[in-house]
């Protein structure tokens, strides 16, 4: 038997290339959005890092323009910064999300982290002082995003000033924050074109955001702010779903973007960064080997150890249930 | 009264199916060949007593190679003619294996139709299945299990359902859809001696959704058999695989490692059930089958009905020729079979089609590096990921491998069809499998 000779002789017109060019599409409404709100230096913002971060891959894999994975981080760093950032900001970023994070790890599906992610942690860590003041839509006004204090300070009183329109421009994106984060409405436009198109599946998304919504609840904090506020969207759409720093197998990616929106949740709520996104999707990205070991899941004709095991996992998860309703509601009461 | 479209819940790919090419041509006869290779081997299994030398004259239709004891398989001289060798021939799956060969006799009458119409009618159980091993009848679909051992389950196993596989769910290929519309009422009476060869109480033909006119043969002709009946299924790939088919259908899961008797079920092929009738009712083996030669890169696709050992040569030139030399040459379907490397290759009992594929359709494999994208997990319709199987295969973890049911794989192809980064997970997967059987013997 020549296993070279060996089939499927037919394929998808599916590519690396394609994949990550169909991203960048999708990005679209998401750098529309931000024009319209923070004017054209956030068109600069974006593409400048694209761009450089093409240049910089282009001495590791000799090819321009490259399988378009640099140029989707460069766009997800440009857009994951304040409109008043200086002009080196996303460049720095770039640097070490190409080089640091992706090349020096292996290249392009080699990479542990995000590496949109990691240059965004390493700059939002080292240059906190452009991290403190956003502007916000169409003025210039610096002030607070409704998350830059802890979210439990932050959430009513955001939501008891604006009251329902205030909901509203949260989800449109007329509010101070990141140049690409603020506009649910047009990340969701570009999510739902991945969707359609098959590259993302519901998993991770969907996960993330009933970890968020289920954890922000028992916190008492709003789930609709803690969902539409801050890079939630963002992150749960095109952060999380990054193919190469995901895990793969079905389960895991149902266990990965849970943690991730718990993870998102509780570092708003307790630590004294407001980024909780980028933290908490690093964290799962380093989780996610091991996710993929122990999240594998069952095989065709499991059905016998899957019945068991399912009856253990139901009754663990609905005991947990109890618990947590039962202490929450003396908690309350108490 | 329609039917309920039946259909597997997970896993699957939508392939293109490229039937219209195939679907509407009558089963042609092929003129009958000058030599053949009779592959001595032709099943799963041991291979048989051969019966016969070189230099022996053999009539067509005539025993050469006996069944062993065991999974084992009967083979029937497919012409009239002399043994001129016996030999290692370049095989279909690009390795070499033993052939008889034979010259055909041009003096001698061919004899195409029956041997035999005065057999008795009703026939016992063991008289069936004796018939079936004596015919040299296996799996005509594709996988080649002896049908006499597949229909002779241990007693703790009894069998309550027959299905009888007509779901084609490789590309172009348009062999069972044919047979049921031209041979539809010998589908059946197979359907009906296979069960009751096996003491089922239900029986019925799967057909998929995209073989209109199969299937409307199969309405008409269900009312002539009022025990037996058709079911419908998607044609999402792989509904043709029995697993799948036996979930997709019955909603029964085979358990790993098993066998369909597990669940009471016993898969036939369309091609194999018409085998078993004509075996039965007209004494008839298995010497001929029916061949689909088609895909872009053909000038005149056709379905065609052929001695065994026929070279494959023999049906491109009668089907005119290849377009361009530039066309890749497939034996078997476009996902499970393997590229022919030379056109003296013969079709054997498992060689359902010859696809000729364009260069433009044919898909290089450039393994480059996995992006985790999940979408061979997607699509696995065992449920495994491919994508870091074939990781622990490359770096010799084969424990590992096998812990995450690499035997499960049915190597049906869809992760490598759906790779974007064109990994040839098919090709590691069968690598696998292959060392694993080696580490086990």
């Amino acid at each position: 038997m020549n296993l070279e000779l060996s089939g499927p002789h037919i394929g998808t017109d599916d590519s690396i290339e394609k994949t990550m060019w169909y991203v960048a599409l999708a990005l679209t409404p998401v750098v529309i959005a931000a024009t319209i709100f923070f004017g054209f230096y956030a068109l600069y913002l974006i593409f400048s890092t694209a761009i450089f971060s093409v240049i910089l891959e282009y001495p590791f894999t000799k090819k321009f323009p490259g399988d378009g994975s640099a140029f989707v981080t460069g766009m997800l760093i440009g857009m994951s910064i304040p409109a008043n950032s200086p002009f080196w900001l996303p460049l720095v970023g770039a640097f070490f999300a190409i080089i640091i994070a992706k090349q020096l790890f292996g290249g392009l599906g080699n990479n542990v982290f995000n590496p949109a992610l990691a240059g965004r942690a390493i700059i939002r860590l080292s240059f906190a002082e452009y991290f403190a003041n956003w502007p916000a839509p169409f003025d210039a006004v610096a002030g607070a995003t409704p998350l830059a204090q802890r979210a439990s300070d932050s959430s009513y009183t955001y939501l008891s000033q604006n009251g329902i329109s205030g909901l509203w421009n949260l989800f449109v994106g007329n509010i101070p924050g990141a140049v690409g984060e603020t506009s649910a409405l047009a990340l969701l436009i570009g999510a739902a074109f991945l969707y359609y198109k098959g590259y993302i599946s519901w998993r991770i998304p969907g996960s993330f955001i009933i970890g968020v919504i289920i954890t922000s609840s028992l916190l008492g904090v709003n789930p609709l702010l803690s969902v539409f506020a801050g890079a939630v969207i963002l992150g749960a759409f095109f952060m999380a779903t990054d193919m190469v720093s995901s895990p793969s197998a079905k389960e895991a990616r149902l266990v990965y973007g849970a943690g991730g929106g718990v993870l998102t949740v509780l570092i708003r709520y307790f630590s004294s960064y407001s980024g909780g996104v980028t933290f908490a999707i690093l964290t799962m990205n380093g989780l996610a080997y091991l996710f993929d070991h122990l999240f594998e899941g069952f095989h065709f004709g499991q059905y016998q150890i899957r019945k068991k095991n399912y009856k253990i996992i139901t009754s663990a998860v609905s005991a947990a249930f109890i618990i947590i309703i039962f202490s929450y509601l003396t908690f309350l009461i108490g | 009264m329609s039917k309920n479209i039946k259909k597997f819940s997970i896993g699957g790919i939508d392939l293109p199916d490229n039937k219209e090419l195939n679907t509407n041509l009558k089963i042609e006869e092929l003129p009958l060949p000058d030599i053949v290779y009779l592959p001595v081997k032709q099943h799963i299994g041991k291979p048989g007593e051969i019966l016969v030398e070189k230099g022996d004259y053999v009539k067509r239709g005539q025993l050469i190679i006996e069944a062993k004891p065991g999974v084992s398989a009967s083979l029937h001289a497919s012409l009239s003619g002399e043994i001129i060798d016996i030999k290692d021939i370049p095989d279909s799956r690009g390795g070499k294996s033993k052939a008889i060969i034979i010259q055909r006799d041009k003096k001698a009458k061919f004899n195409r139709v029956s041997f035999n119409l005065k057999s008795k009618k009703n026939k016992t159980a063991e008289e069936i299945k004796e018939i079936i091993k004596n015919s040299g009848i296996i799996g005509m679909g594709g996988a080649g299990f002896p049908t006499h051992i597949k229909l002779s389950p241990p007693k703790e196993k009894p069998i309550d359902t027959v299905i009888i596989n007509g779901s084609e769910s490789e590309p172009y290929v348009a062999v069972d859809d044919r047979t049921l519309q031209e041979k539809t009422a010998k589908v059946y009476r197979g359907l009906e001696l296979i069960k009751k060869a096996v003491g089922a109480e239900n029986g019925f033909i799967a057909c998929e959704d995209n073989k209109k006119n199969a299937i409307k043969s199969l309405k008409a002709e269900a009312e002539n058999w009022p025990e037996l009946d058709f079911e419908i299924v998607d044609s999402l790939y792989p509904h043709g695989a029995e697993k799948k088919l036996i979930e997709a259908c019955l909603n029964r899961e085979i358990p790993e490692g098993g066998l369909p008797m597990e669940v009471g079920v016993v898969v036939n092929n369309a091609q194999t059930a018409v085998a078993v009738a004509e075996a039965v009712d007209e004494d008839q083996p298995v010497v001929d089958r029916v061949v689909s030669v088609s895909g872009r890169g053909i000038k005149n696709p056709k379905n065609l009905i052929v001695p065994l050992g026929t070279p494959i040569k023999n049906l491109l030139d009668y089907c005119d020729g290849v377009i361009s030399e530039e066309s890749v040459l497939l034996i078997g379907g476009t996902m499970t079979g393997f590229k022919a490397e030379s056109t003296d290759i013969p079709i054997t009992k498992t060689g359902f089609g010859i696809i000729i594929l364009s260069q433009a359709e044919y898909k290089e494999y450039e393994s480059r590096v996995c992006i985790r994208c999940a979408k061979c997990v997607d699509a696995c319709p065992v449920y495994i990921s491919p994508n870091r199987i074939t990781d622990f295969i490359n770096n010799d973890y084969l424990e590992e491998a096998k812990a995450l049911s690499l035997e499960s794989c049915i190597e049906c192809g869809s992760c490598a069809y759906v790779c974007p980064a064109s990994r040839p997970l098919l090709r590691w997967l069968r690598e696998g499998k292959a060392r694993l059987r080696q580490a086990n013997n």
